[in-house]
């Protein structure tokens, strides 16, 4: 720490950044429409928005990772001209990624080392000491050492070091993407004091997070933003939770759930999960019913992603059964489990589910080749009118059938992907966080799409981390802890306080009283049985 | 498409600088030699789209060709045997790395240079026991040097193999789950298509393709020598470069790989016709792949538009035309 605070005390605020006009589009998709943003020196500017409402898009162009179609962005009274994150770090901007940019491999030092500008760092054998005393300026409330390697630091610790290497370069900005994602409440004290800290040497903070508690707790100024456009700036201290959220969502959030399409009369067991025990889960057991959605809710690391990944057969169980239809599943090949009807709409589209290179009358049909085949040949224009129909009934908002759907937004990939589930006749789908970065309109047409194939004898099991959806779109909801079903919350007492109150009570997490919404935890059974 | 730009500046430089390039003699030498670089690069291509590369080639082409010969025995009647023997010992070896590379997913660049060391070396011995300095079977000689439509018959064997694969490409439902899983391996598997056996797949067809070129050589100067191979590892790479494919997996188009090989083959004869030095043609050779990859995709295309769009603007004043394009819902 070379420098004091820059123009601490001068007459009137600087704007040390400000982005003016700014806009985007990524293929078809607008991420952001003419948005103008600034933060004063010394002032925490907090940036609210739902998943794909166009926070990160903002947050890489003023870090000169993206390149704005137009508009300008200035930072500490310099216009950046190229995009080129080295000279927005240059010119005094720093930022903490919430996918962390640790060299894993790495011990503390180096990472620090290496984040560190030129002309600050001390010289090379020296910089144990230095990132030594380094963290302890910070006040991050953390006991690192710095010989430890980065990838041996817990997901909350990776979190907070990421903000120390942000502050290393003596930002005259910093720049907070969901900083607390992994954080509990200790850790989230502990980093609003440096926060605060920082904001009275003069530091302009601009905070993005979804956890409106902690965003009006600790800033002064809050931006909400919306489908890509602003939608106003607030003084924290005379806005309140409630009128956030409003401007947030847009439209009340009740309504937003088809009905239940439940009956009765034809339910037949579709799948029988008895004993299933795989990789840091189980044993489960349980059973779908044809026209059922059934919810399963629970603290991330609980062992949800293991059991979605051993029922669409990516990781073999070690014990138990499995029986879909009356056929009982070796469950050792995703072959086999889309073959007797199970399909799995992942929670990682780009990775997971789609080509994004292909267009999206390839990526809908991937799995129903033969449908659309005769002698191997395939029938284009018989493809073409499905996937057509397929478009219209779900809104799938693309220019063309070709387009590319690396280019369509978050929702409307989604909606590809529920395509599928429409030329197969699947017996269960497996959706895990199927409206995760899905803007609040599509939201509602991928429930009733889900609802569809429901109605028409499918059953679905729905991971969620939003208590609000589970209760709205679910039958039942299972809830896991630490591997296992701890409990089941039938339909007629299903609300959101119900589930939250069920995974607030379950036993993997009382112990760390850590917040039962955090990415991750820590002591997580998913940790400590891999170690 | 920078393969067909690229081809236009040829036959333009070629026309100033060394005519003879484009005389029907010097025509004639390009378009075997484009055939043999343009079938290895459509196995390369294969292979390429899944993420992998295949440096086998040489060693499967050079067997290719010696087992035609060493089969062939220099009858007619055995021209059959000795190209199905050809092609089924190339799958063999297509086989080996495809098991080793798509089921135990080692790493394809040494485990295909291994393979290729192996098989050279194989095919090293078998030319000094068997095949030295014989010709391939009077028949399948004569029908090389035959022609179609006034050109060789070896060019339409070219011409075909890109064919059959633009249509399994486009119209069947084996050549699209290929084009899925090489766009996306990962989200292929979870979506229950064979990963492993597509990879599989790629190596033994590539392998095919290369012993195909080698025989099709082989019957174009009669008696192979040993080290005919050679040119033919950077060669098809180059070719599925230039063709616009790139090399961590994905899509990639036959016609461009098959137009870049006779790219490269017409580079390589202008540069004979001029005379240049063996040293020379090489590094001009190199340059151009290099020069290749730096335009290949579009690369060239979205430098232009960024350039455009910088011009533009400074000189964004036009308030109106921005309005109606901000307007659209």
């Amino acid at each position: 720490m070379t420098t004091g605070g820059p123009q601490g005390g001068s007459a009137g605020p600087v704007t040390v950044l400000e982005l003016s006009g700014v806009s985007r589009q990524f293929g078809a998709v607008r991420a952001l429409t003419d948005v103008s943003f600034d933060c004063r020196a010394g002032e925490v500017h907090a940036l609210v928005g739902e998943n794909g409402s166009g926070k990160s898009t903002l947050l890489g162009i003023a870090s000169g990772f993206v390149e704005p179609d137009r508009g300008s962005v200035v930072i500490g009274g310099k216009r950046l001209r190229t995009d080129s994150p080295a000279l927005a770090r240059k010119l005094g901007l720093a930022m903490a990624y919430q996918d962390t940019s640790l060299v894993l491999s790495q011990p503390v030092k180096n990472n620090l080392y290496l984040a560190a500008p030129p002309d600050d760092r001390p010289p090379y054998w020296r910089r144990k000491k230095w990132a030594r005393r380094l963290l302890g300026e910070f006040d991050l409330d953390m006991e690192l050492f710095p010989d430890v390697p980065a990838g041996f630091l817990t997901l909350a610790e990776r979190q907070m070091f990421e903000v120390a290497k942000a502050l290393v370069s003596n930002p005259k900005v910093l720049l907070l993407d969901e900083p607390t994602t992994a954080l509990g409440p200790d850790e989230v004290e502990a980093l609003h004091r440096t926060i605060v800290a920082c904001r009275s040497r003069g530091v302009g903070v601009v905070y993005v997070s979804h956890r409106l508690p902690e965003v009006l707790e600790i800033a002064d100024r809050i931006t909400v933003l919306r489908d890509g456009r602003a939608r106003g700036t607030f003084d924290a201290k005379t806005t309140t939770e409630h009128e956030l959220v409003d401007l947030i969502v847009g439209r009340p959030f009740e309504a937003a759930f088809p009905p239940s399409s439940l009956d009765s009369r034809v339910q037949r067991d579709v799948l029988v999960v008895d004993g299933l025990q795989g990789q840091s889960f189980g044993p489960v057991t349980f059973t779908l019913q044809s026209g059922e959605v059934v919810g399963v809710a629970g603290a991330e690391g609980n062992g949800q992603p293991q059991l979605f990944d051993t029922l669409a057969g990516r990781t073999p169980p070690r014990a138990g059964r499995v029986v879909c239809d009356g056929i009982e599943l070796t469950l050792i090949s995703t072959h086999e489990a889309v073959k007797s009807g199970i399909m799995l709409l992942a929670g990682d589209r780009k990775r997971e589910a789609l080509m994004p290179v292909l267009g999206v009358r390839v990526n809908s049909t991937v799995q129903s080749l033969r449908k659309f085949s005769v002698l191997g040949f395939l029938r284009g224009r018989a493809e073409r009118k499905s996937v057509r129909g397929l478009v219209q009934e779900l809104e799938i908002r693309t220019p063309s059938l070709e387009q590319p759907v690396e280019f369509l937004s978050g929702g409307n990939q989604q909606k590809v992907s529920v395509a599928r589930t429409f030329l197969r006749d699947p017996a269960v789908i497996l959706a895990y966080e199927p409206t995760q970065g899905v803007d609040v309109g599509s939201r509602f047409d991928i429930y009733k799409a889900l609802r569809v194939r429901t109605e028409q004898g499918a059953a679905l099991l729905v991971k969620s981390s939003d208590p609000l959806e589970l209760s709205g779109l679910c039958d039942r909801v299972l809830v896991m802890s630490r591997g296992t079903i701890v409990e089941e919350i039938p339909g007629d007492e299903l609300d959101e306080m119900r589930i939250v109150e069920a995974i607030v009570r379950g036993p993997g997490v009382s112990r760390s009283g850590r917040s039962p919404f955090g990415v991750a935890m820590p002591k997580s059974p998913v940790e400590s049985e891999t170690r | 498409m920078p393969v067909y730009l690229a081809i236009i500046v040829l036959v333009v430089v070629a026309a100033v600088w060394a005519p003879a390039t484009l005389a029907p003699a010097g025509l004639e030498a390009i378009a075997p030699l484009g055939t043999f670089l343009a079938i290895t690069a459509l196995g390369q291509m294969l292979v390429i789209m899944t993420g992998g590369i295949d440096l086998s080639v040489p060693g499967t082409f050079l067997l290719g060709g010696l087992l035609v010969v060493g089969v062939g025995q220099q009858s007619d009647d055995r021209i059959w045997v000795a190209l199905l023997t050809a092609i089924g010992v190339a799958a063999l070896v297509g086989l080996v790395n495809g098991i080793l590379i798509g089921g135990l997913k080692l790493n394809a660049l040494i485990v295909t240079l291994a393979v290729g060391q192996v098989v050279g070396g194989v095919a090293n011995r078998y030319y000094n026991q068997v095949a030295i300095q014989k010709p391939v079977p009077p028949g399948l000689s004569d029908w090389a040097a035959g022609d179609f439509l006034g050109v060789t018959r070896i060019f339409w064997v070219g011409v075909v193999l890109t064919l059959v694969l633009v249509v399994v490409f486009r119209f069947t439902g084996v050549g699209r789950r290929f084009q899925v899983v090489g766009a996306n391996p990962v989200a292929s598997h979870v979506l229950g298509l064979r990963v492993n056996l597509n990879q599989v797949a790629a190596y033994v067809v590539a392998a095919v393709l290369y012993a195909m070129a080698g025989a099709l050589l082989a019957a174009d100067i009669r008696a192979p020598g040993v080290t005919v191979g050679a040119p033919y590892l950077l060669g098809p790479i180059a070719a599925v470069v230039i063709g616009g494919a790139s090399l961590t997996g994905g899509l990639a188009s036959p016609v461009s790989t098959w137009a870049a090989a006779f790219f490269l083959a017409g580079l390589n004869q202008m540069m004979r016709v001029m005379g240049l030095p063996t040293a020379l043609q090489f590094v001009v050779f190199g340059l151009v792949i290099v020069g290749g990859m730096l335009v290949s995709g579009d690369r060239i295309i979205k430098a232009v538009e960024r350039i455009l769009r910088d011009r533009s603007r400074p000189g964004r004043r036009k308030e109106g035309s921005l309005a109606v394009e901000g307007g659209e819902p």
